[in-house]
């Protein structure tokens, strides 16, 4: 009964391609016709990729602006904008700033606190680090939005902080973000994207054999000869791996600073990073060809931070 | 020095998994100790409760009579050779070799000088610039023992270090592993669960099963003398046969009974088994394949039909019916029998074991 049925699907295919409808369709589809599949993807790459990169340093050597005459008819000026940015004060701040950030609150704050959390994790007999590690991924895992909104309220002047800053009798006249804008937003930021480091290293420790650890602790070595001399080095591609991820993202972060600083980065613009003065100089003084030529030199010097660590791979891992 | 001792030692993995159950054990200074049983016997959990990487729940453990059973494995003087062999990947063979010395402190030129020293007992001197990826299974296992043996450890502890070698490698390391602890006299206690190795290396045997030590003996003596039923079926190749037989008394002539087996025994033997056996009835007879000869009829005192022959070249093993066993015969000399055809065989009483079969343990 079943092979009868089967017999007869073998027939009706066979009926269809000597018909020759599935030969024609598939003679045209290994020539050109596989293009075709290509392009939905193409397209959607074209319209939100390839042409706003392109648009975006046409635009950076324009005299463009978001409103006023400028904003329809704009003229080619050349690279004035660069020459531009880099008499601005407040670009080379903003420069400053997102290279600290970065630095403090990826490199330094994330990794170093991902990498403790991680080991942590692997330790038998310490209680309470699912805690631990729910409070880290929740940290991840919620909007920026409301994060954002969060730490305005955790560090305003009547927020949490400031309730356990009066609990030991330090009075706290300014909200914090106020007062430290920097900091606060470096704290938020460590805070936020730990969780990220902590996956990426656990999962570098767990591809270290149990046993290696035991040999290492059976040749003598203490708890931190372990990790400096076994561990660490067979752990470095992921921290490079981790390096550059985060690297990039901080670069790019804007929705945390932006909720609690707004896009002039606090007093004194002490944390106005890159992407906070690019959306400043665009939406608040509608200089869009400025903001265009300051995205395309953060987009140069994250790239050659990148090829930097990439060229430093090579260095690692010869094993 | 580097004697080991366990004192009551248990290990109970939760939520109630009984790994080690109160195992005493005494290694003596310069011996090559094996630890030998099937898998989950809870040899492996013994020798890491000796290296320190398991705390024991019960029990302590000393080297050289000091009580080690709260130091780490740093501290206990000891190496080891994985199963895995375990080497660092990202360290060169020299660096392998030479990490345990480094922790240490020692002396550069001192580093250098035993590494190589080790390296050309060893034979891997050409390899020292490798890392471990490039280097064969044999090459590997040989720099996992120079590292152990570079610091000259208390004691050396070996996890299965040939299981992962192939055939011929292995009974050829199997060689070279005795000659060096001989060699260097230092104690070794090695894991395994391949009965000929332990047979060959060791200068003494424990057999585990299920937790517990059953016996400890030289090689010869746990063959010979194999204290209970598990021993005896677990040293020898073929293992040992087993029949059901019954002890007969007939006026002080004693025989050991069965379908096909009739064996008279001494009378002094026969009052042994009367006396110590809780059923006299049931007893369970065991006799090695190497000590079943081809006889005459009126000699023989097993007799059965020819299943199947095995020749093996130099020997030949003879598959026979016996009532409804199926026993092994190990023959030297070649065989013109043919399946189905009569079979008389003989044992000599010094040769016969005789079990308990409510015990388990060894009568005779």
């Amino acid at each position: 009964m079943v092979q009868g049925k089967n017999e007869s699907v073998f027939q009706a295919r066979e009926d269809l391609s000597s018909g020759g409808i599935i030969d024609k369709l598939a003679s045209f589809f290994e020539g050109r016709g596989a293009f075709l599949f290509l392009v939905p993807a193409l397209v959607l790459i074209g319209i939100f990729v390839i042409f706003p990169v392109v648009w975006d340093v046409y635009i950076s050597m324009t005299n463009a602006s978001l409103v006023g005459p400028s904003a329809k008819h704009y003229i080619f000026i050349g690279i004035q904008n660069y020459f531009r940015l880099f008499q601005d004060f407040l670009f080379l701040n903003s420069l400053k700033v997102s290279f600290a950030f970065t630095i403090l609150s990826a490199l330094i704050g994330q990794a170093i606190l991902g990498l403790a959390l991680a080991l942590v994790m692997r330790m038998e007999d310490i209680k309470g680090k699912m805690l631990v590690a729910t409070v880290v991924f929740i940290a991840w895992v919620i909007p920026e939005v409301v994060a954002g909104y969060a730490w305005s309220a955790v560090t305003d002047k009547q927020g949490l902080v400031s309730a356990i800053l009066s609990l030991f009798g330090v009075k706290t006249e300014y909200s914090l973000y106020f007062t430290h804008p920097f900091e606060v937003i470096v704290v938020a930021n460590i805070w936020r994207g730990t969780a990220f480091s902590m996956i990426l290293f656990t999962a570098a420790l767990e591809g270290i054999p149990k046993y290696i650890y035991e040999a290492a602790e059976v040749d003598g070595a203490t708890p931190w000869q372990r990790f400096r001399y076994v561990v660490f080095p067979l752990i470095s591609q992921a921290i490079l791996v981790d390096f550059i991820l985060i690297t990039i993202w901080t670069f790019g972060v804007f929705t945390l600073p932006y909720m609690i600083l707004g896009p002039g980065g606090g007093i004194g613009n002490a944390g106005q990073l890159w992407t906070l003065y690019i959306y400043f100089k665009a939406i608040n003084n509608f200089d869009i060809a400025l903001a265009a030529a300051a995205s395309n030199v953060m987009f140069v010097i994250v790239l050659a931070l990148i090829l930097a660590y990439l060229w430093s791979m090579k260095y690692f891992r010869r094993w | 020095m580097g004697s080991v001792e366990l004192k009551n030692v248990t290990k109970i993995f939760p939520p109630k998994t009984v790994a080690v159950n109160n195992v005493n054990l005494k290694v003596r200074d310069g011996e090559f100790f094996i630890l030998l049983g099937p898998s989950g016997c809870g040899k492996t959990t013994t020798l890491r409760i000796i290296a320190g990487l398991e705390r024991p729940t019960k029990g302590r453990v000393y080297i050289d009579n000091i009580d080690v059973t709260d130091l780490p494995p740093r501290k206990r003087d000891i190496a080891m050779v994985f199963q895995t062999w375990a080497l660092y990947p990202h360290m060169k063979v020299y660096d392998n070799i030479a990490f345990p010395l480094r922790l240490r402190k020692v002396a550069k030129d001192e580093i250098d000088r035993r590494v190589r020293e080790v390296a050309k007992m060893l034979q891997i001197e050409t390899l020292l610039d490798r890392y471990p990826r490039q280097l064969s299974g044999g090459q590997q296992q040989r720099v996992a023992l120079a590292r152990a043996l570079v610091r000259k450890p208390k004691v050396w502890l070996l996890d299965e270090p040939l299981s992962n070698l192939d055939a011929i490698l292995r009974v050829q390391m199997r060689a070279e592993l005795k000659r060096l602890q001989k060699e260097l006299k230092i104690t070794a206690i090695y894991v395994t669960h391949d009965q000929v190795e332990a047979m060959s290396m060791g200068d003494r045997v424990a057999v585990l099963n299920a937790g517990r030590v059953l016996q400890v003996g030289a090689p010869s003596e746990v063959y010979n003398k194999p204290n209970t039923l598990f021993v005896a079926s677990f040293i020898g190749s073929p293992p040992m046969n087993f029949m059901h037989v019954t002890l007969k008394n007939e006026g002080g002539n004693y025989a050991l009974v069965a379908e096909g087996v009739n064996i008279t025994l001494p009378t002094e033997l026969g009052k042994i088994i009367e006396e110590k056996a809780s059923d006299a009835n049931d007893l369970i007879l065991g006799v090695r394949p190497e000590h079943l000869e081809l006889s005459t009829a009126e000699d023989s005192n097993i007799r059965g039909e020819v299943y199947v022959i095995e020749p093996l070249g130099s020997e030949t093993i003879l598959n026979i019916k016996v009532g409804d066993n199926i026993i092994k015969a190990r023959l030297l000399k070649e065989i013109t029998l043919s399946i189905g055809s009569k079979v008389f065989l003989k044992v000599s009483t010094n040769n016969i074991h005789v079990f308990d079969p409510s015990t388990e343990r060894a009568i005779l």
